[in-house]
């Protein structure tokens, strides 16, 4: 019922229309029951008696009673299908909006399959309440209503033979759903784990060619669609038979309701023209009551659909900035870290009292083995996430007390993950400035050591890169990855172990562009590589969320029980200290 | 964030530059991909019937009989009513001289239409049965044909087609298949047979009513078609706007801390915006269409009922007809215009089922381009030569491979290294005949791989990638991924030589622990690990290590090269490393750059040349 409210909140927009389109529908439907009791005067009122006169006007209202209802029905589910398609478009906009500023928090949380479902198949589902269940329901009710009162009118014998009727239909219902409800489910998810392991056999396809497994995997993909298909049939089968069961009911009803009509004629307790109607409104008071419980079902799924939509909208964001948050200056980037205190969750306090200070333009390697909280401290700069106590402050502003795009807008991030997404090369680099000019984007790929590669590609900067066009390695994302950072012109560059997919060779070549661009900016480096960490102009080592040392490379090394000491021999003897 | 989220702008319907703009949207949508229009569509019915629907024609016979004797239905009970009419209820007005039947009229009618109705049932259940059994087999013949069809297709087929679209066409194509082709194929025969018999009908009850309504049965038709191609374009380009999004949200969403570092939020949500708003427009030109349709349709059966009963009810003034054939007639009437549009509604049914059906047919028909080999490699020892190789991807410019040759002895450690992109992993490729080379060859055990049997070729030659994909299950169904009948003690000796034992005794059911979609709980470094394990419980001949360790920290690593130099011994082992430490204890170390083999040696004759390696030693302080 909450989700309901929210969703409630943002249709009021559209109160108005909706009102307008539920008068609508009320009118169209109205305006078609009448056919029936316009042939019921046809047949008792003109023809029986003879009273040829008034023939052309029945005739006429014939004509014009559906053909009113047909154009109110036109313009107004076009009144209703605009209304729900500006809605939904808005809605999702708005969650899309959402979820693109929650932090990374609710991201760990949510999937993101998970978060693109919810903006795509539940969205529809509120579409489908807005433009099928809602109206039709409503429709249902009139017609049901109308014809339910013009047979006791008109019959009230009948009508009651009907009652009995639908109280039997309901019991049916009752006796099936469970049955299909178990069979479909049973389906779904046999139908999930087979899409599953599809997926996982087409992205490991090498695995399976690796050790031979495509003929085991074609034996179980076989088995398990067969047994999936056997409950689909069960289901569509016992679908099938409530189907028979509720025609069965309501054929049957409304036979024994037209023979019973015919006798109460002959008797002369009923016309013919009576009759004729009863027949047609035995049906319209039937269907809606079938429609019903397909349409009772459909509102069950709708309303988890709600709850999690409900659920995007309310996320509380991790992040809060005063309303009228100044804009970060670009000034020399001199960072603070002044007792901080921060951790992921609050009995795991990750920095209790950490103290750094990163003097404009200069650039600082931090080190230390996995988990000592490197990146956590980035994170915190760029204010992902908000200290718990203490504070950050760049040029001596409080980060806290700034826009929060302003002060994202200052740094240049080459993350862990190197994300490309689809489009060009070109597209990918300028992704921070959309609106670079060519020169700018070829100079940047020029200091990461990506002309080259754009140079072997079939269009040049204009190839699409991604799942659709040429697919990059991991190392050339990387410096794809640290192109679009440069281009920013960054006042503090972030680099997250940005080069460890690299070989020695590019790394050595991307470290000559890195310290030309470095120069005149603070930057930030975690590196498992000696190579990245000795050029620093200083070297912070971390151990479990603790500054242990701070230092050059030299001054550092000079220390025999250090902890840098034993990181680098760590380092000569094989690589990456990384778990 | 503070920003609003920008609003949807709204399309100016009715506007002429509004229409226009849908209209040019629409275009632009259709043109951007060429949907696979069936060329050949007859060619592929034949071949549906052919390959899947002959074998259950006997159902298909039977449920066409059935459908046929089902849209009788209607006319029965046009014909009940009449006779309750004519003959019970208003025996005056017919005239008839054994007027009244009276009560026995009404059983009689009763008894009819609960005949009527048995039939109705029976043939429902029937046509349900028939129809729900064959179509389940169609599904599961062509689910298993294009899964084998996708076991057998060459690796760079996957490279080029998306995951998404792949499962689509074994899932969700096969349900639409599932659910239009077999039931419209027989669904169809039931308004066609209307349409014949239907006219027939009409002329029986009266002729003088029935000519002008049949004249209306091509109207009817012509503003179906008319407006059909038009709803279909819009509708395809409604997909593709949702398709489109659909992607478009799952890019950004997963990478949202790039959208954040680079402060897009407001961009991407601008760009979604004119997805929506293209989205508002097409979907309601849609609905335009669409309720046009109904609009035109409803006014001319209104026209032709209202019509009807005017010169109808003439007619019983002038006694040339009695209340009861009016009644039938209009009863019938119904029954001729209804089957116009099921008809059309099943033709659009089998338009989209041809659609899908033409996309089946063609990864079906996608060609196997490593053809298979005859000779096998059991019993082989593990040497390997690269005979003047040059190998390009398809659709890149430069080759990955330009006349690469060299030879390696059974038992043999080898070390490749090289920048990225020098073609290292392609070398791996290559040599398990993922992809063949455009000049040269690969010989394994002297064998040319174009010769070999695939499989056994993949029986002795073994690949650990860099970035291993895990199946969701258990570790053991993991490890024992190759070799399916291992023991568990084997499997245990595996996973203690790949230092991967310690961590699985420390899982809540050890070797059963299910590792979820993906292998998505293991860190980096332990996915290597059990891929590591996995590899070597299949002992092979030759096994290939691409940058196997390079997630795993030097102890571990070190224990690692430790355990597979015992366990390796006799067999032939080629790795890729970025790591001196690794290459330096191998007997040869081979140096590509840029596709060529630049440098090959020892560790001390590289370190005694300048060039790649000795630059790499110095990087990482082993001079």
């Amino acid at each position: 019922m909450h989700a309901l409210k929210i969703i409630a909140r943002h249709l009021r927009p559209y109160r108005v229309r909706l009102l307008l389109a539920l008068i609508g529908t009320a009118l169209f439907t109205f305006f078609s029951l009448l056919s029936p009791l316009l042939l019921r005067h046809l047949f008792d009122r003109v023809i029986q008696p003879g009273h040829w006169e008034t023939l052309q006007v029945t005739a006429l209202l014939i004509l014009l009673v559906p053909l009113t209802s047909g154009a109110i029905r036109f313009f107004n589910v076009h009144l209703i299908m605009l209304t729900a398609n500006r809605f939904v478009s808005g809605l999702r906009l708005t969650m899309y909006s959402k979820m693109l500023t929650l932090g990374p928090r609710y991201h760990g949380e949510h999937p993101s399959g998970v978060l693109v479902g919810r903006l795509m198949d539940d969205v529809n589902m509120v579409q489908r309440l807005l433009t099928g269940e809602t109206i039709q329901l409503l429709v249902d009710i009139i017609v049901f209503g109308f014809a339910i009162t013009v047979l006791f009118v008109l019959a009230w014998k009948l009508a009651l033979i009907l009652s009995v009727t639908l109280v039997l239909y309901v019991v049916v219902y009752k006796v099936f759903a469970g049955r299909i409800r178990g069979a479909s489910q049973a389906y779904r998810q046999l139908y999930d784990e087979i899409s599953g392991r599809l997926q996982e056999t087409i992205q490991g396809v090498r695995q399976v060619r690796i050790y031979n497994r495509e003929e085991s995997e074609n034996a179980l993909f076989l088995s398990r669609t067969e047994s999936s298909l056997e409950k689909l049939l069960i289901s569509n089968m016992s679908s099938t038979r409530l189907s028979v069961w509720c025609n069965g009911i309501a054929g049957y009803g409304s036979t024994v309701i037209a023979a019973t009509g015919a006798y109460l004629v002959l008797r002369g307790e009923l016309t013919y023209g009576d009759l004729y109607a009863v027949d047609n409104y035995v049906w319209m008071a039937v269907n809606p009551v079938i429609r019903l419980t397909t349409v009772v079902a459909r509102l069950a799924e709708t309303f988890v659909s709600l709850g999690r939509i409900a659920e995007v909208l309310e996320a509380a964001p991790d992040i809060q900035t005063p309303p009228a948050a100044p804009r970060l200056r670009r000034g020399r980037g001199a960072i603070r870290f002044d007792g901080v205190h921060f951790g992921y969750s609050p009995d795991k306090p990750l920095f209790t009292n950490l103290s750094l200070d990163i003097p404009a333009g200069m650039t600082v390697a931090l080190a230390g083995h996995t988990g000592c909280g490197k990146s956590t401290l980035t994170t915190l700069l760029m204010r992902y996430w908000d200290v718990t106590g203490g504070a950050i402050t760049i040029d001596g502003v409080d980060i806290r007390q700034v826009n929060l795009q302003s002060l994202r807008a200052r740094f240049g991030v080459v993350p862990q993950q190197q994300l490309l997404f689809e489009g060009t090369l070109a597209e990918n680099i300028a992704y921070g400035l959309p609106r670079a000019p060519r020169p700018r984007i070829e100079e940047a790929a020029r200091l990461a050591e990506v002309y080259q590669l754009a140079m072997d590609l079939p269009n040049g900067f204009d190839t699409i890169i991604g799942p659709a066009g040429v697919q990059l390695s991991v190392g050339e994302k990387q410096r794809v990855a640290i192109a679009r950072a440069i281009l920013r012109d960054p006042m503090v560059l972030i680099m997250d172990e940005a080069t460890s997919a690299l070989d020695s060779e590019s790394e050595a070549l991307i470290q000559k562009a890195l310290r030309r661009i470095q120069q005149g900016r603070t930057s930030l480096v975690i590196a498992h590589r000696l190579s990245t960490i000795e050029n620093a102009d200083r070297i912070v080592v971390m151990d479990q969320g603790r500054i242990v040392e701070i230092g050059t490379h030299t001054e550092l090394l000079a220390r025999d029980q250090g902890l840098y000491r034993g990181y680098v021999m760590q380092l000569r003897s094989g690589g990456e200290p990384a778990a | 964030m503070s920003d609003a989220p920008p609003t949807t702008s709204p399309p100016t319907s009715g506007s002429r530059d509004g229409l226009d703009r849908t209209s040019a949207i629409i275009r632009r949508l259709l043109a951007e991909e060429t949907e696979t229009t069936a060329a050949n569509w007859r060619a592929d019915v034949r071949r549906l019937w052919h390959t899947y629907l002959r074998p259950f024609r006997g159902r298909f016979l039977a449920a066409a009989i059935v459908t046929i004797a089902w849209s009788f239905v209607p006319f029965g009970f046009a014909l009940t009513w009449r006779f309750l009419i004519d003959h019970v209820l208003m025996p005056a007005h017919a005239g008839t001289p054994g007027a009244g039947l009276g009560e026995r009229g009404v059983l009689l009618f009763f008894l009819m239409n609960s005949g009527i109705w048995a039939a109705h049932l029976a043939c429902d259940r029937t046509r349900s049965w028939l129809v729900n059994t064959t179509s389940q087999n169609l599904v599961l013949v062509l689910r298993r044909d294009l899964h084998q069809k996708l076991a057998a297709l060459h690796i760079g087929f996957f490279d080029r087609t998306p995951v998404g679209r792949l499962i689509s066409r074994v899932m969700d194509d096969v349900n639409v298949i599932q659910q239009t082709a077999v039931s419209s194929l027989v669904y169809i025969t039931g308004p066609i047979v209307k349409l014949v018999y239907g006219p027939a009908m009409l002329l029986y009850l009266d002729w003088r009513l029935a000519v002008p309504s049949i004249l209306m049965l091509p109207v009817f038709g012509l503003a179906f078609l008319t407006l059909r191609r038009r709803i279909q374009r819009t509708n395809i380009a409604l997909r593709r706007i949702n398709s489109r999004t659909y992607s478009r949200a799952a890019e950004r969403v997963n990478g949202v801390r790039i959208v954040q570092a680079f402060t897009r939020e407001r961009g991407e949500s601008r760009a979604l915006a004119h997805l929506m708003a293209e989205f508002v427009r097409v979907a309601m030109r849609l609905v335009n269409y669409e309720q046009g349709l109904g609009l035109i349709q409803q006014a001319l059966s209104a026209g032709t009922t209202a019509g009807l009963l005017f010169f109808g009810a003439l007619a019983v003034r002038d006694g040339t007809m009695t209340l009861g054939d009016l009644v039938a007639f209009i009863g019938a009437l119904g029954s001729v215009l209804g089957p116009v549009n099921e008809l059309m509604s099943y033709c659009m049914q089998i338009q989209s089922a041809q659609v899908v059906v033409h996309r089946a047919f063609n990864l079906l028909d996608e060609e196997v381009t490593v053809k298979p080999g005859q000779i096998s490699l059991d019993g082989m020892v593990g040497a390997i030569a690269f005979e003047g190789v040059t190998f390009r991807y398809p659709g890149q410019k430069r080759p990955a491979l330009d006349g690469v040759s060299f030879a390696i002895q059974p038992g043999e450690k080898v070390a490749l290294m090289g920048p990225s992109g020098s073609g290292k992993s392609t070398i791996f490729h290559l040599l398990l005949r993922f992809y063949d080379p455009q000049q040269g060859a690969v010989r394994v055990g002297g064998v040319d791989l174009r010769h070999a049997h695939v499989n056994s070729l993949r029986r002795h030659v073994c690949l650990v990638q860099q970035e291993p994909m895990l199946f969701s299950g258990t570790i053991a169904e993991n490890i024992t991924y190759g070799r399916a009948d291992a023991l568990p003690i084997d499997v245990a000796r595996a996973a203690k030589a790949a230092d991967f034992h310690d961590f699985v005794m420390a899982q809540p059911f050890f070797y059963h622990t299910e590792i979820g979609e993906g292998g998505l709980s293991l860190s980096g470094g332990q996915r290597q690990r059990l891929a590591l394990a996995t590899a070597l419980l299949t002992q092979p001949e030759i096994l290939l290590l691409d940058d196997t360790t390079s997630a795993l920290d030097a102890a571990t690593e070190a224990r690692i090269r430790e355990t597979l130099r015992q366990v390796l011994q006799s067999r032939t082992s080629l790795v890729i490393t970025q790591r001196v430490i690794t290459a330096r204890d191998c007997d040869r170390i081979l140096i590509l750059e840029r596709g060529r083999l630049v440098q090959s040696g020892t560790h001390a004759e590289l370190l005694a040349q300048d060039g790649f390696y000795r630059a790499i030693c110095e990087q990482q302080g082993q001079v």
